[in-house]
């Protein structure tokens, strides 16, 4: 099994105690011999999406910025889950976490077909991966707020011809755990 | 009433959200460009002389652009700022049906609520792409409505329910119009506007490349 998992959390102080956790679990699964791809987003550099779609009508498949977006865009062909973990910022995902989602457009086509009933995007690649969110909640979080990313991430599943598999939400103590063992 | 117009494309002036913006704006407004983030800090000095602002943006990846994420999260930092102004959406998407566009819409309900501000509406505009390269005839009935919705808003009455809904137009395709786009894909013409350019860029040999495949 190979994993990607792409680590928006924004705020080291919310976040230590689930970061730590999500990195233990992660090397857990390594030691079980799967493959991890392990993007902690903040400390990469990575760049807002220039909506230029160069990586459509110029260089199809590749993106005109050159920095560490590449690497993740090379794991999305090749794994079998993608993870998006983040802790919820004014009631969504952070913007550490959408700024790499927005430059994932290369790994599609710009042709349009109806997919469920909706125009959607062709995938490049015939390989699509699992979709699996974490978000990190804490006591400002209400319950419009979650559901509302949960249903963004069943959207984004849908846009990308794959499935929302889990979804789960995760309190700023670190309970309950992060159970990718189960994917 | 001024506005204060928050243009969120990533491709800034030359981006239908600007083109969006044309259709209603006057000379007394201003519009700032949110894709500069090195401005971000100073903007929200000039957030606090408005009280009408209408934010404008394309969908990418079924949300906001992250540099409007960006600055909402920047918006936040300054306590009470947003507090009691009127603000209002126009949102976008090349997509043709509306419903890519129910979650951001529902989002704003709930940025409103953690900022302080009064949601007017959000406008839904699906079908955008190519509106800057089209002739002001081709979509006259949209800046109609457009316009008369944002002369509502500078006059603080609600908006037309009705003009909302002709922009938004249908939530889904129906299953005869999805047959017949299926039909027509095969023929290829569906992506005329994507293989002119491709051709153009002396790209579409390339169109269907897999850089990153396994070999």
């Amino acid at each position: 099994m190979r994993v990607c998992v792409l680590n928006g959390f924004d705020q080291e102080d919310l976040t230590m105690a689930q970061e730590t956790k999500l990195e233990q679990e992660l090397e857990r699964l390594s030691q079980k011999g799967d493959t991890v791809d392990y993007f902690k987003l903040r400390e990469k550099r990575i760049a807002d999406c220039l909506g230029c779609w160069d990586c459509w009508l110029k260089t199809p498949g590749k993106c005109r910025i050159k920095d560490e977006q590449e690497d993740i865009l090379k794991s999305f062909v090749k794994t079998d889950h993608l993870v998006f973990v983040a802790n919820v910022r004014l009631g969504f995902v952070t913007a550490t976490l959408k700024k790499t989602m927005d430059r994932l457009i290369p790994n599609f086509l710009p042709y349009i077909r109806v997919y469920q009933n909706e125009s959607h995007h062709y995938p490049r690649y015939q390989n699509t991966p699992l979709l699996h969110t974490r978000l990190i909640v804490d006591h400002t979080v209400e319950r419009d707020e979650v559901d509302l990313i949960e249903d963004y991430f069943k959207r984004v599943a849908l846009n990308f011809g794959s499935e929302l598999k889990s979804f789960k939400i995760l309190d700023e103590k670190g309970v309950p755990d992060y159970e990718l063992a189960d994917m | 009433m001024n506005l204060l117009i928050c243009n969120g494309s990533p491709r800034g002036e030359k981006s239908n959200s600007t083109t969006i913006a044309k259709w209603f704006s006057t000379d007394q407004d201003k519009m700032i460009l949110l894709m500069k983030a090195s401005k971000h800090q100073a903007y929200l000095d000039t957030i606090a002389s408005y009280d009408h602002m209408v934010f404008i943006y394309p969908l990418y990846v079924d949300a906001m652009p992250a540099i409007v994420k960006a600055f909402f999260e920047r918006l936040a930092t300054r306590d009470g700022l947003m507090t009691g102004k009127k603000v209002s959406f126009i949102i976008h998407s090349g997509f043709p049906e509306s419903v890519h566009l129910e979650v951001l819409t529902r989002y704003h309900q709930i940025l409103a609520r953690k900022l302080g501000f009064v949601l007017v509406d959000t406008v839904v505009i699906p079908g955008s792409e190519g509106f800057r390269l089209m002739p002001p005839q081709q979509n006259r009935k949209k800046q109609q409505a457009v316009r008369a919705l944002m002369a509502q808003f500078r006059s603080d009455q609600p908006f037309d329910k009705h003009l909302l809904k002709r922009l938004a137009g249908k939530r889904q395709g129906t299953k005869i119009g999805n047959m017949v786009f299926s039909l027509l894909a095969k023929t290829g013409i569906t992506n005329l506007y994507w293989d002119s350019n491709l051709k153009r860029n002396q790209a579409y040999e390339k169109r269907f490349d897999q850089p990153y495949a396994e070999k």
